[in-house]
């Protein structure tokens, strides 16, 4: 039963960010709505325990050997330390609007890290920046649906 | 205060094995030249199992009409019909948009001994490079170059597997190509995403560079223009022609591409 749980997760996962893939292919605005950043997050924030390590490593090694050029374990290392920040920063302080904003600007850091290390601000910035926020928005607006389903 | 620390941290130990276990793939990765990475790829297709049966649309028809009256079931029917119209209308301009982009491709090309695999752009992932329809199956390798309807090259496949390969665009972080112009002279082309840097290698004449083509010297399968630079500012110093040519081609799914192969 636990590992039907663990690999069901993993799947939505997976869903959940070929999904990502498929909105950002089509969006040609100039920022990326990114939902498994998201999902990531709220695992960080609300539903953070050891059992889902496993899932995120395995979502992180699929999409590695699907949709990147890089070497295998890059992502999943991301995926990982997304959790970890954004659990540290939650415990370390109160879960207010102003801490899940900088939780979301430095996820996106971190998940936007190879283009960071091999573009110039130019490229990046703008984008980063209107992301940061609508993906800000996003979370807060699924928060708020969480919240009112509870 | 202290085991509350503690604990914190300790909540975070399978979190960071985890991670040191991402880093060993990795290094794995790097030193079997990319092995591990490309295993699960070249044993799944991916591309083709994500594709849907054209009768899909007609089966949810279907399962509604199981519980309808006769007259509902026939006008299920007419709808099926309808969706059927749609699909050849839509598989007739499809048809139509390829005819086209063959008869611009022709008119542009001058090397008819090659074979000029139709493909199309299918994901863009999150570092910015496509993901395009065909690999292996049809023969694709890394480095084959891929052009556009006017015959320009639009980039090179970066990597190949099964069913779908990974084209390096004249915006993707990776790219780096080589070319000629008329008179010989080689240079290469990296792009910083927003630019590209075309670099003189070796200068003979010191003439107004224009068209700058692929060679069969640097690997590609036969010569086709790369960039106009006629119209760009040319910096010539210590024999060294560096050039900064704006991106301003997009890709878009739209885009018809062809990959020239030898028959």
């Amino acid at each position: 039963m636990k590992v039907l749980k663990l690999i069901s997760i993993t799947v939505m996962l997976f869903f959940i960010c070929l999904i990502e893939i498929y909105l950002n292919t089509f969006i040609t605005v100039n920022f990326g709505i990114y939902i498994f950043l998201i999902t990531l997050v709220f695992l960080g924030v609300d539903l953070f325990n050891q059992n889902i390590v496993l899932p995120i490593f395995l979502s992180g090694i699929l999409y590695d050997s699907f949709f990147s050029t890089y070497y295998l374990g890059l992502y999943s290392a991301m995926f990982i330390f997304i959790v970890i920040v954004t659990n540290f920063l939650v415990s370390k302080y109160t879960k207010s609007n102003i801490t899940y904003f900088a939780i979301i600007s430095i996820c996106l850091l971190i998940y936007k890290f190879p283009i960071i290390l091999e573009f110039d601000t130019n490229y990046w910035l703008s984008s980063y920046l209107i992301s940061v926020i609508i993906n800000f928005i996003v979370f807060i607006f699924l928060k708020r649906i969480s919240r009112f389903n509870v | 205060m202290q085991s509350s620390q503690a604990v914190g941290i300790r909540k975070y130990i399978l979190y960071f094995l985890f991670m040191f276990l991402s880093g060993l793939l990795t290094a794995v990765d790097y030193f079997s030249n990319k092995s591990l990475s490309n295993y699960i790829p070249n044993q799944v297709n991916l591309i083709s199992s994500f594709q849907l049966s054209d009768r899909f649309l007609q089966n949810e028809f279907i399962n509604l009409s199981s519980s309808k009256t006769d007259i509902v079931a026939e006008n299920i029917r007419l709808k099926e019909e309808l969706v059927d119209l749609r699909l050849l209308y839509i598989e007739n301009q499809e048809l139509k948009d390829d005819i086209d982009s063959y008869e611009t491709l022709i008119k542009n090309i001058s090397n008819f001994e090659l074979t000029y695999y139709a493909t199309s752009l299918i994901l863009k992932n999150s570092t910015e490079e496509y993901i395009v329809a065909g690999g292996r199956d049809n023969n694709f390798e890394p480095g084959d170059i891929v052009v556009n309807e006017n015959g320009y090259i639009i980039g090179y496949l970066g990597e190949v597997f099964n069913d779908y390969s990974i084209l390096e665009s004249l915006d993707s972080t990776n790219f780096n190509f080589r070319a000629l112009d008329k008179n010989n002279n080689s240079f290469e082309i990296n792009s910083n995403g927003r630019e590209l840097l075309v670099n003189s290698l070796d200068l003979s004449t010191l003439t107004k560079v224009e068209t700058i083509y692929s060679d069969i010297i640097f690997g590609h399968i036969g010569r086709f223009p790369f960039l106009d630079l006629e119209t760009y500012k040319q910096n010539i110093t210590n024999d060294k022609l560096t050039m900064i040519v704006e991106i301003d081609q997009q890709l878009s799914f739209q885009t018809k591409l062809f990959i020239p192969k030898e028959k």
